[in-house]
């Protein structure tokens, strides 16, 4: 079990061991004298709180891990609207073209069912660019076919059931376009002839590293509805299967240092800081 | 206080808890959407609710978070997924809206745990008052508790409570109005239901939606009675008795509904055995009204948690003012440092005095007395010096007794009579079970007070923030409707209200008026002077008395009328009969509602009422009312004269200071057409009757009729007589007067009991006529029977003889009795005198003669004509009178000799 793991990305690589790591506890409650001077006491939970640094990371590295810390990109669980966890709009239902199905769902309540020769779009904000960088990561069945894991990034990257496979383009593949002038969306299609299923369709305005999509399909759970992450580990774990929490990131110190062979001057180290919701 | 179920006793006891708060909120589908994860992220920031004693509504502040990335809480936001029910398809709704209910629920569970769904108890249940979208990052919402809707709700339109039942149960009354809108089912009070009126205690029930007419209904028992568009079914009789003062606060909540307002049940968990009587409900919220209700007996009205059903319900309850046990007892661990231990007197009353007026006991003017109750509390009063304060009740208001009175009076002073507390204090723990007037008690703590207080709660707080729930309490001595409620009530007894009279008890006023009372046209006149007092007082009413005992007590027996004017004709009173007068001058002095002693009593003996008082048949039976025209009341120069009639035709009246008799003649002018007119109905007997006119022909042809009407004891016409028809040929177009008539008679067997004259035109023409001074006279004497006839007499005498007797019936009792006598006779002597007199022989056989007329006869056997008259007073009854004529030779020495009455006429009469 990793130290600690956001959707199932272990950060135990980028954590400066070094760097005042701090695991602090938060009570919600009350502890205070009563008129007799009795300390009286009230606590509904008991709350994790990790702060920490990173490791020196080259920019592209810091972006991504900074992106994930800060639950950027949009989550879309279908399982009651078609909204994003962040309130994001999808196209509406409409009833042989686009439905919310809930009898064939990888997680929770429903999934997003696409007749054959539709597609539906859940608009992004002005971060997501369509020719910049994104990743998208969504479960698709097509018909009674198994359900299958793609993460499929702006440089053409793609994974299936989190192995690369760059050159997988059977079926519909999601991704970020702009079905309507400047309005960036993911947009999920139906096949031709064929219904597509949709669940658990995440996208992000950044790039994900190249371990990441293996680390989240082996989770074998849904993506937490940004910008909650979902942690697992020894660290937060020991009496629950996960704790919801935000991050923050408020420095990004700028070091110049060698790395990969050549000299950087744009390394980042990173300040994060871990909240339990 | 509400009920500590086995679990959360549990976790009391174990000195440590966690407290959660939840709130649902109703969205635009009416579904209760829970704040913390609905919109997508827990938006509740903090929730705060409280309750006081002083505030009849719970209310509920809440902060949310207005948006969290682009899922957004603000009523405005059109895109929100939130305000789209998360359906970007669906009509844009707000989540977040006015009048929307919002329930704050608490979970007290062990620590550390999380609440299970049995776990959470609604603490309270609203609707929100105020959203704020801009309060920083947040959205604050303001709430108040259920009742709040009642407060907002009003009866617009007024109805009469507690005046009929159906089925045994109060039903609200409508009063009839022309053209107002109504609904089957309700009930309706006729709008005329006096006692001499169809509608008269009875009530109706709409079987028809629909409109009501412009003029009210002839009411009846039946049913289907039309009235516009809309019909009545006759439902029963209004009753006056009362009814139980929660069956009036359930009407009241059951009418006003507006649109979409929910039923309201109200509980009453022990009735008061206080009966509302008859009442309009004016304009205003249904709140104000329930309220006042309530308060007057010195109970409470709010929304209160029922275990059994689960709900807050809307409670009508005593506080229980003689509790003695607390209800939870807090230790010194379990209250923090009171933050206000404070007490004032400006809230202290324990002298108290109730002015109602009394529905028993009447003024003669049907106003209830004004009484007064005072209570005080000697205790409170040794402690805190007397503290007085003054309810005076509304005349209209339903604390009318002894009883009712005294009981407002004891709740104030149990309110009122100790310091309003103060003990504020905070809980260590949250304690969401308050409810206002729980009895409670503070474990000593040898700081603020070493003995146990136990203390009634009048106000809590309870606040949620930061994952916490606090709990404040305020407490004082004993539950209550609040001290404010009273102080709020009372008045000082120098300064009323702003645009209030008071409303005190009634005062004496040091002087009373003189009364002058004297007979006047139209009655007896009395006429009030000396009402100067008080330059501040200001009479505003009389209330004049009259009877016929003397010393007789004031009531609505003697009780004439009320007026405001200072003079007063008495009109209907019995001419001669003798009555007294007193008179009680009600008004205000200073503002302050004062009324005199009655005046002293005075007496007076009342004259002959005016004519139009009285009716003109059996009373001025004898000749048509006003035949000279010299009364006409109505001022238009046209109108008819006072007791005249026009029975066909316009009225072409002038009256013309130009007359035969009084100064006003009447002026009949052609108008084209018939005209008919006649006198008021005069009493006729059988007898011999003459009617004339006076008539002045002023132009014109054609013809004008003098005649009479007949009418039997029924008032029935019996037929009609001619009397003179006036014309250009008998009434010659000279502007002279001329009297014209003519006698008939009335026989024993004949029907005619009253008679009318009037005059009209018998042929067109522009005949212009004056008539006045029309007369209808019974003829007053009979038929003198003739003298002897062939006999000669003769006399020598010096002393008087009879010379012959005739016999008149006098018909009027009392009337003087003249005898004309003309006739002839002849002395044998020149120079002889002759010497007349009448002597009258009475029914009881006493004589009386009249002075005698002495003639001089100058030639001898040459007949001369002698003309007499002589009048003697008449009898004291009709009957037969003899009347003899005596005659004697005074002097000379011829022998008078009279030849039978060849020559003689007599007439005897009145």
């Amino acid at each position: 079990m990793p130290l600690l793991a956001l959707n199932g990305i272990d950060i135990a690589p980028v954590v400066s061991a070094t760097d005042a790591p701090k695991a602090a506890r938060r009570d919600i409650g009350d502890a205070a004298p009563a008129a007799d001077g009795t300390r009286r006491l009230t606590r509904q939970a008991r709350k994790r709180d990790l702060e920490f640094e990173t490791v020196p990371l080259s920019l592209a590295d810091a972006l991504a891990w900074e992106g994930l810390f800060l639950g950027d990109g949009h989550v879309w669980s279908f399982d009651s609207s078609v909204y994003s966890s962040k309130g994001a709009i999808g196209s509406t239902v409409i009833p042989s073209e686009i439905e919310l199905d809930g009898t064939v769902k990888k997680f929770g309540a429903k999934a997003l069912k696409v007749f054959a020769s539709s597609s539906w779009n859940g608009f992004l904000g002005s971060e997501f660019d369509a020719t910049g960088k994104w990743t998208v990561a969504a479960w698709r069945r097509i018909d009674a076919g198994a359900w299958v894991h793609l993460v499929v990034r702006s440089d053409g990257a793609k994974w299936v059931n989190g192995v690369r496979n760059d050159s997988y383009a059977t079926g519909e593949i999601p991704g970020v376009e702009e079905p309507f002038t400047d309005v960036p969306a993911v947009v999920l299609r139906g096949g031709s002839g064929t219904t597509t299923y949709w669940d658990d369709v995440v996208a992000c305005p950044f790039r994900w590293l190249p371990t990441w999509p293996a680390a989240v399909y082996a989770t074998g759970v849904a993506f937490s509805p940004l910008p909650y992450l979902r942690a697992t580990g020894s660290l937060v774990t020991e009496a629950v299967g996960f704790r919801l929490m935000l991050g923050t990131c408020d420095e990004a110190e700028l070091l110049m240092a060698k790395m990969g062979g050549a000299l950087q001057n744009d390394v980042h180290k990173l300040s994060v800081s871990l909240q339990e919701a | 206080m509400r009920t500590i179920t086995a679990a959360q006793e549990a976790v009391l006891a174990s000195g440590v808890q966690s407290e959660h708060v939840r709130v649902l909120v109703e969205d635009a589908g009416a579904e209760l959407r829970d704040l913390s994860d609905y919109p997508g992220f827990n938006a509740t920031t903090a929730v705060s609710w409280r309750e006081r004693v002083a505030d009849e509504h719970a209310s509920c502040e809440l902060q949310v978070k207005r948006e969290f990335f682009q899922l957004n809480m603000a009523p405005l936001m059109a895109n929100s997924a939130l305000n789209r029910s998360f359906d970007p398809g669906a009509t844009y709704a707000p989540f977040l809206a006015l009048n929307r209910q919002v329930v704050v629920q608490v979970a007290i569970v062990p620590i550390d745990a999380k609440p299970e769904t049995g776990d959470w108890m609604t603490v309270f249940h609203g609707r929100i008052d105020n959203i704020d979208a801009a309060s920083g990052p947040d959205i604050s919402i303001s709430c108040r508790a259920l009742s709040g809707r009642l407060a907002q709700q009003f009866i617009k339109t007024e109805r009469v409570y507690s005046f009929a039942s159906v089925d045994s149960h109060s039903v609200s009354l409508r009063i009839w109005a022309p053209q107002i809108d109504v609904k089957s089912g309700e009930y309706l009070v006729p709008a005329t239901r006096g006692e001499d009126d169809p509608g008269y205690q009875k009530f109706f029930k709409c079987t028809t939606d629909g409109t009501t007419g412009t003029s009210e209904p002839t009411w009846s028992t039946g049913t289907g009675i039309t009235d516009g568009t809309t019909e009545w079914d006759y439902e029963g009789t209004t009753s006056s008795a009362g009814n139980p003062v929660e069956e009036i606060m359930q009407n009241l909540l059951d009418d006003h509904r507006g649109p979409g307002d929910e039923f309201v049940m109200l509980v009453t968990p022990t009735s008061p055995l206080w009966d509302i009587k008859e009442y309009l409900q004016q304009r205003q919220p249904t709140w104000t009204a329930l309220r006042a209700l309530a308060t007057q007996i010195g109970w409470d009205l709010r929304y209160k948690w029922s275990d059994s059903e689960e709900e807050f319900q809307l409670t009508f309850y005593d506080p229980d003012r003689e509790v003695s046990s607390p209800m939870f007892t807090f230790g010194p661990n379990d209250y923090g440092t009171p933050d206000r231990l404070a007490i004032d007197i400006s809230e202290i009353r324990n002298s108290c005095r109730v002015i109602y007026s009394d529905a028993l006991d009447l003024w003669p003017d049907s106003i209830p007395k004004r009484k007064v109750v005072e209570i005080s509390n000697l205790e409170s009063i040794v402690k805190y010096g007397e503290l007085f304060c003054e309810m005076q009740e509304e005349d209209t208001s339903q604390i009318d007794s002894v009883t009712e009175a005294s009981r407002l009076a004891n709740a104030c002073l149990s309110d009122c009579a100790e310091p309003t507390a103060e003990l504020s204090v905070p809980l260590m723990r949250a304690f969401p079970w308050f409810e206002v007037n729980d009895f409670v008690r503070f474990g000593a703590n040898a700081t603020h007070f070493d003995a146990d207080q136990d203390l009634a709660v009048v106000g809590w707080q309870q606040t949620f923030e930061n994952g916490r729930l606090r709990t404040r309490v305020e407490c004082r001595g004993k539950p209550t409707i609040g001290a404010n409620r009273y102080i709020s009530r009372s008045s000082h007894p120098a300064i009323p209200k702003k645009g209030k009279g008071h409303q005190l008890q009634d005062l004496g006023n040091s002087k009373t008026p003189k009364v002058n009372i004297k007979s006047a046209i139209g009655g007896t006149a009395i006429e009030l002077t000396g009402l100067l007092v008080d330059k501040n007082s200001q009479p505003q009413e009389y209330e004049h008395h009259v009877y016929t005992v003397s010393g007789a007590s004031l009531d609505g027996s003697t009780l004439y009328t009320t007026t405001k004017a200072r003079d007063l004709t008495i009109a209907d009173l019995v001419p001669g009969e003798e009555y007294f007068h007193r008179v009680v001058v009600k008004g205000t002095n200073a503002e302050r509602p004062f009324r005199s002693e009655p005046t002293v009593e005075k007496s007076f003996t009342a004259g002959r009422a005016a004519t139009a008082h009285l009716d003109a048949e059996p009373e001025w039976g004898r000749r048509p009312l006003n035949g000279g025209f010299e009364t006409r009341t109505n001022p238009d120069p046209n109108a008819v004269p006072d007791h005249w009639n026009v029975i066909d035709g316009d009225p072409p009246f002038v009256v013309e200071t130009d007359s035969r008799s009084g100064n006003r003649a009447l002026r009949l002018s052609p108008d084209g057409g018939d005209f008919h007119t006649l006198s008021d109905r005069f009493v006729v007997t059988p007898g011999t009757y003459c009617a004339s006119w006076w008539i002045n022909h002023d132009g014109g042809t054609g013809e004008v009729q003098l005649y009479v009407v007949f009418y039997d004891i029924d008032g029935t016409e019996t037929g009609t007589l001619g009397i003179d028809t006036a014309s250009t040929d008998n009434v010659p177009t000279d502007s002279e007067w001329f009297h014209r008539g003519d006698t008939f008679e009335i026989t024993a067997g004949d029907p005619a009991r009253y008679a009318a004259i009037g005059f009209q035109y018998v042929s067109d023409g522009d005949i212009e006529v004056l008539v006045d001074e029309v007369t209808f006279e019974r003829v007053p004497h009979e038929d003198v029977p003739a003298v002897e006839e062939g006999a000669s007499r003769t006399t020598t005498s010096s002393d008087f003889a009879t010379m012959f007797s005739v016999i008149t019936k006098q018909t009027m009792p009392g009337h003087r009795i003249t005898v004309h006598v003309a006739t002839s006779l002849f002395s044998t002597d020149a120079d002889t005198g002759l010497a007349l007199r009448v002597v009258a022989n009475y029914p009881d056989g006493h004589t009386e003669a009249s002075g005698e007329t002495r003639f001089l006869i100058s030639d001898a056997d040459k007949h001369v004509c002698v003309g007499y008259h002589a009048t003697v007073d008449g009898w004291v009854q009709a009957g037969d009178v003899t009347m003899e004529l005596q005659w004697r030779r005074y002097t000379g020495s011829g022998t008078l000799t009279q030849n039978g009455d060849d020559y003689t006429s007599v007439v005897a009469g009145e």
